[in-house]
C-alpha cells in the first residue's frame, strides 16, 4: 500500500488523497460495462426466462438466431446500408470537410452550420419526415432510402474527424507537393491523404456504427422483409423479451470488443 | 496627373485574368461540397421543410394554426416537453457529475494502464444502444437480475421498481450518454500543459486553487460542449426512455412517435417535433454565443 | 544545355524573374503594393523585413500559392501570373522542411521526378546523383524521422533542385536548425547556388543571414521594397534610418541642415552624403566610431564629445555606452587585442569620439511610418 502515499501529480498531492475519485472511477466504469458484458452469460441459457447465472447451458438461442431466415435477411440489410452508408458519408464528408478546411469558399460558417445540422435534428423528426417524402418517391423500403438517411445522419460526425485530422497536419506539405509539380488532386491522394489515413478509418468506422447502430428512421422507413436488425430487434424487445435477443446482442459484442482490441494492439505497436 | 493614371492602369494590371483564375479555383472548392449539400437537401432539409408545411396544415387539410394553437392550450403537451426537459436535464447533471472525476481521472493515469481504462468507456461506446437498452431491462426488470438476486439474498422481499419508470429510463440515459460527454472531455484534459499546473503551484496555489484556478478553466470549455451535446441528444432521445421507461414516461419524440402511429395525426405531430427541433436549435445557439463569449471572458 | 547535377556540376540554365505592379490586399491590409522587382538570371536574391512587410507574400506570389489581386510575373519572357504552382517548375524549400514524413528519401525526392513521368532507372540515377551533390549518399532508404535538421535540409533541397528547375525558392529554409548548424548550412547553400547558377530567391527576416548569402538583398517595409542593394551598400549606404537600424546595429543623431552645412547641436558636422533634407539622422555604426584624443584632431573626422556609461564585455569585442552631450546614448564596439585589453577609461570619465567622414551619412527619418 506504500503507492497510496506517493505522489500522484506535480502538485504533489497523494494516491490517498485521491482515493476518493478512484473510487468514483471504478464504480462508474463498472457501471458502463456491466449491462454489455451481463447479456453474454445469458444468451447460454437453456432456460426461457430469465436466469442468472444460467442454470443449464445450451446454444439454442444463437440457433434461433442462425437459422432463422428472418433474422439473417434483416442482418444482412443492416450490414449493407452500414457499409455503403460508410464508404458514402466517408468520401462525401471528407470532401466537404478538406473543402470547408481550406476556406476559400463562400459562406463558410452556414456551410458548416447545414453538415452539422443532422446532428441537432431530433431524428424522430427525420424519420417521420424521410417516411412522408421517400413515399413519393418509392423510396421506403429500399435499400438506397435506408442508406441515403444514415449517410446524412453519419455527415456531421466523418465532418468532426476530419477536420480534427486536416487540424492535425502540415498544409504546408500539400503546397510542397504543388511546387513539385503535383496538381491538387495528386498531391491529396499521394501527400494529405495517407498523412490522415487513421482520421479515414476512424471516420469509416463512426459512420458504419452510426448506420448500423440507428433505429428510428429504419422503425418508419423499412418494414417488413425490408427491415433492418435494430428494427427487429427494437420490435421484439417491445413485445416479449426474447433471449434471442441476448444472442444477437452477444454477437454485437464480440464484434466490438474484437475491433477495439485490434485498435488497442494496433496503437501500442505504434508507440513502439 | 499621368503619373497617377499609369499607376491605376497597373493596378489594373491582369487584374480580370486573376480573377478569373480565383474563381475558378473557388468554384472547384465548393464542386467538392456539392455531393453533401444535394444529400442533405434530401435527406435533411426536405423532410423537416415537409414537417414544417405539415404543422401548419389543419384537420380540414387547409391552411390553419390549430397544431400550434392545441400544443398551447391542451396541458397534455405542456407535460410531455415539462418531463422531457426534466429527464434530460438530470440526465445531464448526472453525467456531469460522474463523467468529470471520471475523465480526469483517466487523463492522470500512467499511459499503458491509460490505454487500457480507456476501454472501459469504449467498449459501451461502441456496443449498439439497444443492445445495452436490453441488457438494462434485464438487469432492472421486476424479475431482473438485480431484483432477483436481492430477493434471493433475503434483502428484500418486494422487488425494487426500476423499470418502466423514470428511475429506469435514467439509469439507462446516464449510462448511454456518459462516453458522450467523457470522449471529449478527456481530450480536452489532455491538451492541457501539465506546466501551468505545477507553476500555478509554483507561484504558491494549493493543488485544490491550482485545480480551481488553472485546470477547471481550461477544461472547461471541452466540458461545456460535452454537456452541451448529452443535453441535446437526451432532448431527441427515442429508445432507451421508451422500453425502459416502458410508456409511464412520455418524453417529446415517443409522443411525436405515438401521435402518427397510433393517431395518425400528422399536422399534431409535426408541430410537436418544429418545436422540438426549435427549442434544441435555440438552445445551440444560445449556448454557442454565451460560450463564446464567457470564452474571451476567461482568455483575456 | 542541360543542367547536370553532380559532383562536377556545370552552371545550368536559369531564368531571369521580373514582377511588374504586384498589388496584395487583405481586406483592408495591403500586403504588396506596386511591387517591381527584377531578378537576374543566375542572382541570389534576398527578400527581408520584419514580419508583416510582406516578404513572405511576395515568394508565395512567385511560386503561385498566392494569387495576387493584380500584377504580372515573368520568368524570362513567360507571362506565368495565371499559371498555377505545379505548372511553374519552380523548386522551393520550405520553413519545416515539409518533406513527406510517409516517404523514404529516396520517394521524397523521386516524387516530382515519378509526376514528371521519367523512366525508373533514369530516377534511380537522378536521385543518387543528387544525394551526392548533397553528400548524402546511401541515405535513399531512410525514413525522414531518422534524419537530423541539417540531413532534413539537404534532403529537402535535393528535392527541390532534383528536377533541374530554373529558379529555386526558399521560404526561411534555415530557421528551425541551431545557430552553429545555420552558419554551416549558409555556407552550404551558397557554394551550392554558385555551383548550380540557379536563379534563387530566398525570404528571411534574419538581416546576418540576408548579408552572407545574397548578391542583393531587397529589404520590405509595409508591403513595399524600401532598398535594394548589394548586401555591402545596403550596410554602408543606407538610404533611410530604417535601413540603417534594420541591418546592423546603429545610433542615430538628430542632425539639423542650417545653411548648405549640417549641424549636431550647435557643432558643424561634414558629411559624406546626405539624403536626409532639413532635419535629418546621422548614422553611427558601433565599430566605425573610435575612441579618440581631443588633442590632436585630425581634419578628415568629425569628433562628438560624452561620458562613458557602461562597459560590456562580449568576448571578440567590448561594447561601450557613450551619453553625449545632447543626451543621446551612442554604443560603441572595440575589438580586443592584446594592446588594449584592459585600457578602458573609469566609468564616468569624458570621453571623445570620432568618425570618419566619409562614413558620415544623414538620412531622412523614416521610422514612424
Amino acid at each position: 500500500m506504500k503507492w497510496l502515499f506517493q505522489p500522484a501529480s506535480l502538485t504533489q498531492v497523494t494516491h490517498l488523497q485521491r482515493l476518493w475519485l478512484y473510487v468514483i472511477t471504478i464504480l462508474a466504469m463498472a457501471f458502463l460495462v456491466t449491462p454489455t458484458l451481463v447479456v453474454i452469460p445469458m444468451s447460454f441459457s437453456e432456460s426461457q426466462f430469465l436466469e442468472f447465472p444460467p442454470k443449464q447451458l445450451s446454444l439454442r438461442w444463437y440457433e434461433n438466431y442462425f437459422m432463422s431466415s428472418q433474422w439473417m435477411q434483416a442482418t444482412l440489410i443492416s450490414v449493407k446500408v452500414a457499409i455503403l452508408s460508410m464508404f458514402a458519408a466517408t468520401i462525401i464528408g471528407t470532401a466537404g470537410a478538406y473543402a470547408l478546411w481550406i476556406g476559400t469558399v463562400r459562406f463558410r460558417t452556414a456551410l458548416w452550420g447545414l453538415f452539422a445540422l443532422p446532428l441537432a435534428v431530433p431524428v424522430i423528426l427525420l424519420a417521420i419526415g424521410s417516411l412522408f417524402v421517400f413515399a413519393r418517391l418509392g423510396l421506403v423500403n429500399t435499400t438506397l432510402g435506408l442508406t441515403l438517411m444514415h449517410t446524412a445522419m453519419a455527415l456531421p460526425f466523418v465532418m468532426i474527424v476530419m477536420t480534427s485530422g486536416f487540424a492535425s497536419y502540415d498544409m504546408n506539405q500539400e503546397q510542397a507537393a504543388r511546387s513539385l509539380g503535383a496538381n491538387r488532386v495528386y498531391a491529396f491522394f499521394t501527400v494529405t491523404l495517407p498523412q490522415v489515413k487513421f482520421s479515414v478509418i476512424s471516420a469509416m468506422l463512426f459512420s458504419f456504427f452510426a448506420s448500423f447502430d440507428e433505429v428510428v428512421v429504419a422503425m418508419y422507413i423499412s418494414t417488413g422483409s425490408g427491415a433492418t436488425l435494430n428494427r427487429k430487434m427494437f420490435a421484439s424487445l417491445r413485445d416479449q423479451v426474447d433471449p434471442t435477443i441476448a444472442a444477437i446482442s452477444t454477437c454485437l459484442v464480440t464484434v466490438s470488443i474484437l475491433l477495439l482490441l485490434i485498435s488497442q494492439l494496433a496503437r501500442s505497436r505504434r508507440a513502439v | 496627373m499621368s503619373a497617377s493614371l499609369t499607376s491605376l492602369q497597373a493596378r489594373r494590371l491582369n487584374h480580370e485574368a486573376l480573377r478569373r483564375a480565383a474563381r475558378r479555383e473557388r468554384r472547384g472548392l465548393e464542386a467538392l461540397l456539392l455531393p453533401g449539400i444535394a444529400l442533405l437537401v434530401c435527406a435533411v432539409l426536405l423532410p423537416i421543410g415537409v414537417m414544417f408545411y405539415l404543422s401548419f396544415i389543419g384537420e380540414d387539410g387547409s391552411f390553419s394554426l390549430e397544431n400550434y394553437l392545441r400544443l398551447w392550450t391542451t396541458p397534455v403537451y405542456g407535460e410531455v416537453f415539462k418531463i422531457t426537459f426534466r429527464i434530460s436535464f438530470f440526465t445531464t447533471i448526472i453525467v456531469a457529475a460522474v463523467g468529470y472525476p471520471l475523465a480526469f481521472v483517466l487523463v492522470h493515469l500512467p499511459g499503458r494502464l491509460q490505454n487500457w481504462a480507456l476501454l472501459f468507456v469504449l467498449l459501451p461506446f461502441w456496443t449498439p444502444v439497444l443492445v445495452r437498452t436490453y441488457a438494462w431491462l434485464v438487469l432492472l426488470q421486476d424479475h431482473g437480475l438485480i431484483n432477483d438476486g436481492l430477493i434471493s439474498l433475503g434483502l428484500i422481499s418486494e422487488p425494487f421498481e426500476l423499470s418502466h419508470n423514470v428511475t429506469g429510463a435514467l439509469i439507462g440515459m446516464v449510462q448511454i450518454m456518459l462516453p458522450f460527454l467523457v470522449l471529449p472531455l478527456f481530450s480536452s484534459m489532455k491538451a492541457i500543459d501539465q506546466n501551468l499546473i505545477a507553476a500555478a503551484s509554483n507561484l504558491g496555489a494549493t493543488p485544490a486553487r491550482a485545480f480551481r484556478d488553472v485546470f477547471f478553466p481550461l477544461s472547461l470549455p471541452g466540458f461545456l460542449a460535452g454537456i452541451l451535446m448529452v443535453f441535446v441528444l437526451c432532448l431527441g432521445f427515442y429508445v432507451t426512455p421508451a422500453v425502459l421507461g416502458g410508456g409511464s414516461v412520455i418524453m417529446a419524440a415517443m409522443r411525436i412517435d405515438a401521435t402518427v402511429r397510433l393517431y395518425t395525426s400528422w399536422g399534431a405531430a409535426s408541430s410537436l417535433g418544429i418545436v422540438l427541433l426549435m427549442i434544441t436549435v435555440l438552445l445551440i445557439l444560445v449556448a454557442t454565443y454565451v460560450g463564446r463569449r464567457a470564452g474571451q471572458g476567461l482568455f483575456r | 544545355m542541360e543542367l547536370r547535377v553532380g559532383k562536377d556540376g556545370v552552371r545550368g540554365k536559369s531564368l531571369p524573374i521580373t514582377t511588374r505592379s504586384l498589388n496584395k490586399a487583405y481586406g483592408a491590409f495591403v500586403a504588396l503594393k506596386d511591387i517591381d522587382l527584377d531578378i537576374k538570371s543566375g542572382e541570389f536574391m534576398t527578400l527581408l523585413g520584419p514580419s508583416g512587410s510582406g516578404k513572405t507574400t511576395l515568394l508565395m506570389v512567385l511560386a503561385g500559392f498566392v494569387r495576387p489581386d493584380s500584377g504580372s510575373v515573368k520568368f524570362g519572357d513567360e507571362e506565368v501570373i495565371a499559371k498555377a504552382p505545379h505548372e511553374r517548375g519552380i523548386g522551393m524549400m520550405f520553413q519545416n522542411y515539409a518533406l513527406f514524413p510517409h516517404m523514404s528519401v529516396f520517394a521524397n525526392i523521386a516524387y516530382p521526378l515519378k509526376i514528371r513521368k521519367w523512366p525508373k532507372a533514369k530516377i534511380a540515377t537522378a536521385v543518387d546523383e543528387v544525394l551526392a551533390t548533397v553528400q548524402l549518399t546511401g541515405y535513399q532508404s531512410r525514413r525522414i524521422s531518422q534524419l537530423s535538421g541539417g540531413q532534413k535540409q539537404r534532403v529537402a533541397l535535393a528535392r527541390a533542385i532534383v528536377f533541374k528547375p530554373q529558379i529555386l525558392l526558399m521560404d526561411e529554409p534555415l530557421s528551425a536548425l541551431d545557430k552553429n548548424l545555420r552558419e554551416t548550412m549558409q555556407v552550404e547553400l551558397r557554394a551550392m547556388h554558385e555551383r548550380l547558377g540557379l536563379t534563387t530567391v530566398l525570404v528571411t527576416h534574419d538581416q546576418r543571414e540576408a548579408l552572407t548569402m545574397s548578391d542583393r538583398v531587397a529589404v520590405l517595409r509595409n508591403g513595399e521594397i524600401a532598398q535594394i542593394d548589394s548586401p555591402a551598400a545596403l550596410y554602408n549606404a543606407p538610404r533611410t534610418a530604417f535601413i540603417a537600424e534594420f541591418i546592423g546595429e546603429s545610433s542615430l543623431l538628430s542632425v539639423s541642415l542650417r545653411d548648405g552645412a549640417c549641424f549636431y547641436r550647435d557643432q558643424p558636422i561634414d558629411v559624406a552624403d546626405n539624403t536626409g533634407g532639413a532635419s535629418g539622422l546621422l548614422i553611427l555604426r558601433p565599430e566605425k566610431l573610435e575612441f579618440d584624443n581631443a588633442q590632436r584632431r585630425r581634419p578628415d573626422r568629425n569628433y562628438f564629445f560624452g561620458s562613458l556609461e557602461r562597459v560590456l564585455f562580449q568576448g571578440e569585442s567590448s561594447l561601450a555606452f557613450v551619453r553625449l552631450a545632447g543626451g543621446e546614448l551612442v554604443t560603441v564596439r572595440r575589438h580586443l587585442n592584446e594592446a588594449n585589453h584592459e585600457d578602458f577609461p573609469a566609468v564616468g570619465s569624458p570621453i571623445v569620439l570620432s568618425l570618419h567622414k566619409n562614413e558620415s551619412r544623414v538620412v531622412r527619418d523614416d521610422r514612424g511610418q
